[in-house]
């Protein structure tokens, strides 16, 4: 690992969005004598949509009862209490479902620094995974850019990775500290490059 | 006391089709908890993590509830 790390503590956090050397986290692909130096997720500020999200499905049935009693509509004349319970459960069960549903893309929506290449996990939806990896030695240009408000008060933004490998550019995105991602992943470059061919260090 | 026999089967047919409703969406909810047990178990196995059992346990879990809903409502709603 290079003298450029940011970290030299390892991260125990398994929750963690910046995270250097974390504890107990591998990839299938990994190499021998290949290491993380860093994982990322996306800034949990990017988490605040779907909590308010949240919070507005978990009232509504309270609001849509309080509503329907002020417009006169009995729903208890309709149904009995114990249906109305069940219909307030499986609101519940399907909220609880998107919530990990939710957690889950973030939380596997992984980039990660390694001592040999950087890895992008991508897990865009339901049925849509992807991975994609660029050796260090391929890459060309590393560029953080911090925009908004958001981005400024909380310190996340992108970081463009230019390579010569087959997938031309890489983007981390809405990550912690972006201007210590860049410097970190530029600090193995340069590592990588000092190292023989082939050398896993 | 005089039942309107319009009013009882509307609100028969209220409780039919929202049952029908609700075990449709359940059925959907229970596919979509079978996928994403297989996400994360894929996941998972892609990406090792000191959360990773907890997860797997908790789609388990999911996948439990959704199977145990769709059965109440079928049966009892």
């Amino acid at each position: 690992m290079g003298e450029n790390t940011i970290q030299q503590k390892r991260t125990r956090n398994p929750f963690a969005m910046f995270a250097p050397l974390p504890v107990g986290v591998s990839f299938d692909e990994q190499d021998e004598g290949e290491n993380i130096v860093l994982l990322l997720r996306a800034h949990i500020v990017t988490l605040v949509p779907a909590l308010l999200e949240f919070i507005v499905l978990l009232v509504l049935p309270l609001v849509a009862i309080l509503v329907a009693r002020a417009i006169g509509f009995n729903l208890a004349s309709l149904l009995a209490a114990s249906q109305i319970g069940i219909l307030l459960l499986c609101w519940y069960v399907f909220l609880v479902g998107l919530v990990f549903y939710r957690f889950i893309f973030w939380y596997f929506n992984v980039y990660l620094l390694t001592n040999e290449r950087v890895i992008d996990f991508d897990f865009r939806g339901i049925l849509h995974k992807e991975t994609s990896y660029a050796n260090l030695s391929q890459i060309q240009d590393v560029s953080p850019r911090i925009i908004g408000f958001f981005g400024t008060f909380f310190h996340f933004g992108n970081v463009f990775i230019q390579t010569a490998g087959e997938k031309p550019e890489f983007e981390f995105i809405n990550v912690a500290r972006p201007d210590d991602v860049a410097r970190a992943i530029l600090g193995e470059v340069r590592d990588e490059e000092s190292e023989a061919p082939g050398e896993i260090a | 006391m005089v039942i309107d026999g319009n009013i009882l089967f509307s609100g028969l047919s209220l409780v039919i089709a929202i049952k029908a409703i609700l075990v449709l969406l359940l059925v959907f909810n229970l596919v979509f908890s079978l996928i994403v047990f297989r996400q994360v178990q894929l996941m998972g196995k892609r990406l090792p993590t000191p959360l990773g059992p907890f997860l797997r346990f908790v789609s388990t879990v999911y996948i439990g509830l959704a199977t145990a809903l769709l059965l109440l409502v079928i049966g009892v709603f």
